[in-house]
C-alpha cells in the first residue's frame, strides 16, 4: 500500500495544518494585525506622494521577531500535548516529511500574510511608479530571511511542549539578531572578559582582549541572518548570502528531524 | 506475523523492558497484562514504532522494523492509551486525515471511512468536533482510525479504559468481531478484559515476560479440579464417604460458620469430572446440597501470585494453588465473572500511570 517515496503524508499534514490554522481566530487577528500594520506604512508614505514598499518590507521585517514565533509556536508543540504526535510517527510518513510538511505550511501562511505587500506592489504600478533592483533586493531579503527565521521557530517548537515557551525562545532568538549591531560589542566584551578570568589562555594584554571581542562579535555578526541579506537591500545582489541562508534553514530542519527521533530513543 | 527477540528498553539504568521475546501468528488474539508502569505500553509503542528499543529486534509481518520502517508500520493500527486526535477537526475531517496520512487511494477513501464510521457506530456523529463529544465517542474514533487501511495488525492499549458499563460491552463485541479477521493484541490491567477477548496472554511485571500461555492453561487446565460443596445435615463421616469416590483425590473440611452447614474442599484427580458423582452420592445419603461451585483459580489470582513472584519465571503454574491454605483460598477464588458492573469496580481501583 505504501509506495516508496510517496508524498502522501506530506500532502496530508500540510494541508491539515494549513486547513487547522485557519479555523483558529488568532489566525485572523494575526494576519489582520500584520495587513493593518503594512497598510499603515504603505500609506503613510503614499498620502506623501511616495510609495515605498522597501521601506514597508524593511519595517515589516523588524516585526518578525513577534510575527513568526505566532506563527509556527503551535507547529509541535500541540501535537505533543495533545498527544497526536504518536499518530504521525506510528503512521508510515517519514519524520523529513513531517517536519517538511510543517515547514511548507508555516511557508504558506506567512506569504499569504505577506499578501497586502503585494496589493502594495500592484498599487505602486498602476500609480505608475517603478520598481527599481532595491525593492527587489528588499523583497528577495524580506522573504529569505523570513524562510531562515521559520525555519529556526519550528525548531523552537519541537523542543517544548508549551506553545508559549517555543514562542518565547525564538522571539528572544530573533531579538538578538535584530539588536546584534548594538549588542555584538558589549557581548563580546562580557565574553572576553569572562574568558580572562577563567585564565583559560593566560593572562591577555589589552590589544589581545579587544581583538578576541572583534573577533566574537563578527562571528555573531556572521551567523546573522537579517545582517547576511541586509546587502540585498541596498540593491547589491550576490550568490552567497542565499546559500548561507539555505543552509540555515536546511540545519534547522535537519536539527529539528534529528530532535524527533531522538525521542524515539527516550522517553516520550 | 510479529516476532519480538530479547526486547530491552532502557531509560538511563531502569530497564523498562528487559529481555521480552514473543511470537504471535497470524489471526491471534493476544492479551498483554500486566499492572501499571509493567511495560505494556512500552511494548507497544516499540512495536508501533513510536518509540525504539535499546536493544533487540522486531519483525512485523517479515519486515524488520528498523530497517523497513515504513513497510512494518504500514501493517498496524494502532489504538494508544491516549487516543491521538485533533480536538478542533470534525469526525470526518479527521479520518479523512487518517486516511490520507496511510495512504489509501483518493477514490476509494470515502468508501472506507464510511465503512469504517458504520463498524464502530459513529456514523452518526461523523460533523461533530472531536473536543465536543464524549470519551466512548473519542475511543471509538480512536479505533476507527486503527482500522483505516485495513491493517493485518490492530494493536490497542487499553481500549475500554474510562468508558462505562454499556460501552465497554459494545467496544468488547467490537473487539471479537475484529479479531475474526485480524491480529489483534490489546493491553489492559483489567483481568476480565482479557479475559472476555483474548485466547493467550503475556503477563508482563517489571518489563519482564513472567508467563506466555493460554489462557485457559494459566487458570489451570480445562477440567476443574478443585471444589466448594457446601451440605446441610452431612454426618461426620460424610467426608471419608466423599473421599471414597472414585475420581477424587482428596477431600477437607472447611470451617463453617453455622452449625448445620458443613462445607468441604473437595480435589478431583487430573482430567476427572466428579460433579455428577458427588452430586449422585449426595442425593443417595440425603444431603440437601447448598453449594457446588469451583474453585479453580481465576486468572485475577494467577496474576496476583505472578506477580508477587510467588511462581517461577518458567511460568509454570505451582500446584500450590491448590495446596494453599484453606482460609485465603475460598476468599480469594470467585468464579470468573464476566459482569461488566464487576469490571466497572476493577475499574474504579485503576490509578493513572
Amino acid at each position: 500500500m505504501t509506495k516508496p517515496f510517496s508524498f502522501n503524508g506530506l500532502r496530508a499534514i500540510y494541508k491539515r495544518e494549513l486547513m487547522m490554522y485557519f479555523k483558529s481566530p488568532i489566525a485572523y487577528i494575526l494576519l489582520g494585525l500584520y495587513a493593518l500594520v503594512s497598510g499603515l506604512v504603505f500609506s503613510l508614505y503614499l498620502f506623501q506622494g511616495l510609495a515605498m514598499i522597501s521601506i514597508e518590507l524593511r519595517f515589516l521585517q523588524s516585526l518578525f521577531f513577534i510575527l513568526i514565533p505566532l506563527l509556527c509556536m503551535k507547529s509541535f508543540s500541540s501535537e505533543k500535548k495533545n498527544g497526536s504526535l504518536v499518530l504521525l510517527m506510528t503512521a508510515p510518513v517519514r519524520i523529513r516529511d513531517i517536519v517538511l510538511a510543517k515547514y511548507l505550511a508555516a511557508v504558506t501562511l506567512f506569504v499569504i500574510s505577506s499578501l497586502p505587500s503585494l496589493l502594495h506592489l500592484v498599487i505602486t504600478l498602476l500609480l505608475g511608479g517603478r520598481i527599481d533592483l532595491q525593492v527587489a533586493g528588499t523583497a528577495i531579503a524580506y522573504f529569505i530571511a523570513a524562510f531562515a527565521y521559520i525555519a529556526i521557530a519550528i525548531f523552537c517548537s519541537v523542543i517544548s511542549e508549551s506553545q508559549l515557551i517555543a514562542a518565547i525562545i525564538s522571539m528572544l532568538i530573533f531579538l538578538c539578531f535584530d539588536v546584534f549591531s548594538s549588542i555584538t560589542p558589549v557581548l563580546g566584551q562580557v565574553l572576553s572578559s569572562a574568558l580572562q578570568s577563567l585564565d583559560v589562555f593566560g593572562f591577555f594584554a589589552g590589544e589581545q582582549q579587544t581583538q578576541i571581542a572583534k573577533g566574537i562579535e563578527s562571528t555573531l555578526r556572521w551567523i546573522n541572518p537579517s545582517t547576511r541579506i541586509s546587502d540585498y537591500a541596498r540593491g547589491i545582489f550576490s550568490i552567497s548570502p542565499i546559500f548561507f541562508l539555505l543552509s540555515y534553514i536546511v540545519l534547522f530542519l535537519f536539527f529539528t528531524c534529528k530532535k524527533l527521533e531522538k525521542q524515539r530513543w527516550a522517553k516520550s | 506475523m510479529i516476532d519480538v527477540r530479547h526486547l530491552y528498553k532502557y531509560y538511563g539504568k531502569h530497564a523498562a523492558v528487559s529481555d521480552l521475546s514473543f511470537h504471535i501468528d497470524e489471526g491471534e488474539v493476544l492479551g498483554l497484562l500486566g499492572p501499571n508502569g509493567a511495560g505494556k505500553s512500552t511494548c507497544m509503542n516499540i512495536l508501533t514504532g513510536f518509540l525504539s528499543a535499546s536493544r533487540g529486534e522486531v519483525t512485523i509481518n517479515g519486515h524488520d522494523l528498523l530497517e523497513e520502517s515504513q513497510a512494518a508500520k504500514a501493517c498496524i493500527g494502532y489504538l494508544p492509551e491516549l487516543p491521538p486526535l485533533y480536538q478542533d477537526m470534525t469526525v470526518r475531517e479527521y479520518l479523512n486525515f487518517v486516511a490520507e496520512l496511510k495512504s489509501i487511494p483518493k477514490a476509494k477513501r470515502q468508501a472506507e471511512i464510511s465503512d469504517v464510521m458504520q463498524k464502530v457506530k459513529i456514523d452518526s456523529v461523523g460533523a461533530r468536533l472531536i473536543g465536543n463529544l464524549s470519551k466512548g465517542y473519542r475511543q471509538r474514533i480512536g479505533i476507527a482510525q486503527a482500522l483505516l487501511g485495513s491493517p493485518p495488525i490492530l494493536i490497542l492499549d487499553e481500549p475500554t479504559v474510562g468508558l462505562d458499563p454499556q460501552q465497554i460491552i459494545e467496544i468488547r463485541s467490537l473487539i471479537r468481531e475484529l479479531a475474526k479477521s485480524h491480529t489483534v493484541i490489546i493491553s489492559s490491567h483489567i483481568l476480565s478484559e482479557i479475559e472476555a477477548s483474548c485466547e493467550r496472554v503475556l503477563v508482563i511485571h517489571q518489563g519482564k515476560l513472567i508467563a506466555d500461555r493460554r489462557i485457559a492453561d494459566l487458570c489451570g487446565g480445562g477440567a476443574e479440579l478443585a471444589f466448594e460443596l457446601i451440605l446441610k445435615r452431612a454426618p461426620r463421616d460424610a467426608r471419608q464417604e466423599l473421599e471414597k469416590l472414585e475420581g477424587i483425590a482428596q477431600v477437607e473440611a472447611l470451617e463453617s460458620g453455622e452449625s448445620e452447614i458443613q462445607r468441604f474442599r473437595v480435589l478431583a484427580r487430573e482430567a476427572t469430572e466428579i460433579r455428577e458423582a458427588l452430586f449422585e452420592l449426595c442425593a443417595r445419603k440425603n444431603w440437601p446440597i447448598y453449594g457446588l461451585r469451583s474453585l479453580q483459580p481465576s486468572l485475577e489470582e494467577v496474576f496476583i501470585r505472578l506477580t508477587d513472584g510467588e511462581l517461577d519465571h518458567a511460568g509454570e503454574v505451582r500446584d500450590s494453588a491448590l495446596e494453599q491454605d484453606t482460609g485465603t483460598q475460598s476468599d480469594a477464588s470467585e468464579s470468573k465473572s464476566l459482569d461488566p458492573v464487576s469490571d466497572l469496580h476493577e475499574g474504579e481501583v485503576e490509578s493513572d500511570d
